[in-house]
């Protein structure tokens, strides 16, 4: 699957939260922290926010789960 | 069925008598002459605000975020807006314009009064050239100005000044437009989302911020509603224009604290609804949904 990336607007910052305004219309409103933002970003920078799958770390995340589960279940077997 | 919980507080504050009225259903009688009603819609975490004069009069304040465009273009026509005779744009943020290239599609637009400081959004691109293309009067706001809507109703411009600009990227809710509505012993100060720092300045100018009602700016935030800033405006209600449950905890439990202890009724959207303040020039009338 090829990576993504779309144009987000930075609308304005709200405390420590920045609101963004994402898609071509600016249509999807996206909050996240402030300190995500690339340094020199502000009210009214343009960016582009980029999304790449990463098969390894999404391998690591589902073993971590499995193996979770696994002692719950272990755990579970040793009780019954 | 009109079920009104007539839970009546008569009070004399300021020489003002005060009423409130909780109405499920928000009905508000027809507006008789001598009268001024300011509508604060709840439209979530944003602000909109309608004035209505009795000679048929209407101003808007800001729209909005888009999403709550058709419930604010039902709630304009529904207090029988046909046409906008003012629109007074604070700012240029999402949550105050959003809105507004549905409703300029909707409603006629005689003026529109604008803090005019660029933001690179499409929607205040789209509002731009929308009042462009439409040739609607376009006014940028000037501290100092006086702008007469009907035969009854003048705006004071408090700020920005003319020759405001936006000296670094986050300057816009400093540059918000600021007005004054004084209707007979009754006023109404409009602040979008200043913060201390044009507080400070409007301090400075000198300039009479003493106001009945006060819009409080940025939904409560703690970054304005200093001490120093309501000391000065000193307002009997003070509405917070705010979303229930919104991500930037507004309002602040401190600027909450400083209402609270300057004496200020206190009347909040996520929890009032839309909240309409009537008033003949003497007595403040106080509706809300819930």
């Amino acid at each position: 699957m090829s990576d993504r990336s779309f144009r987000a607007f930075v609308d304005r910052i709200e405390g420590d939260k920045a609101v963004l305004l994402a898609g071509d219309r600016e249509q999807h409103r996206v909050i996240l922290p402030a300190e995500y933002l690339p340094d020199g970003a502000a009210e009214g920078t343009v960016l582009t926010i980029s999304l790449k799958s990463e098969p390894e770390m999404t391998a690591e995340a589902l073993a971590e789960s499995e193996r979770l589960l696994q002692e719950l279940k272990d755990q579970d077997k040793g009780s019954s | 069925m009109k079920r009104v919980l007539p839970i009546i507080i008569l009070a004399v504050l300021l020489g003002v008598i005060i009423s409130i009225t909780f109405s499920p259903d928000l009905k508000t009688p027809a507006l008789q002459e001598g009268q001024l009603r300011v509508h604060f819609l709840n439209v979530g975490q944003g602000d909109c605000a309608l004035i209505q004069t009795d000679d048929g009069r209407n101003v808007l304040v800001d729209a909005g975020e888009a999403d709550k465009a058709e419930a604010v273009t039902d709630y304009l026509v529904k207090s029988g807006v046909h046409r906008i005779d003012l629109l007074v744009i604070t700012h240029a943020h999402s949550d105050h314009i959003g809105g507004l290239p549905v409703l300029l599609g909707r409603f006629g637009i005689s003026e529109v009064l604008d803090a005019g400081l660029p933001h690179g959004s499409q929607a205040y691109a789209d509002v731009l050239s929308i009042i462009e293309s439409r040739r609607i009067a376009y006014r940028r706001a000037s501290m100092g100005e006086r702008l007469g809507v009907g035969r009854g109703l003048s705006l004071e411009v408090l700020w920005p000044p003319s020759d405001y600009s936006v000296s670094s990227e986050d300057m816009l809710n400093n540059g918000s437009v600021v007005f004054r509505i004084q209707f007979g012993e009754v006023s109404f100060l409009f602040t979008g989302d200043i913060e201390r720092e044009a507080e400070g300045q409007l301090l400075a100018s000198g300039q009479n911020l003493a106001s009945t009602v006060l819009k409080v700016a940025h939904h409560g935030s703690d970054s304005g509603t200093s001490n120093e800033f309501l000391q000065v405006v000193h307002p009997a209600y003070a509405i917070i224009s705010v979303g229930a449950d919104n991500e930037y905890g507004h309002p602040a439990r401190s600027t909450l604290r400083r209402l609270g202890a300057i004496g200020a009724k206190v009347f909040r959207t996520d929890e009032n609804g839309t909240i309409v303040v009537t008033t003949d020039g003497r007595t403040v009338e106080v509706i809300t949904a819930r």
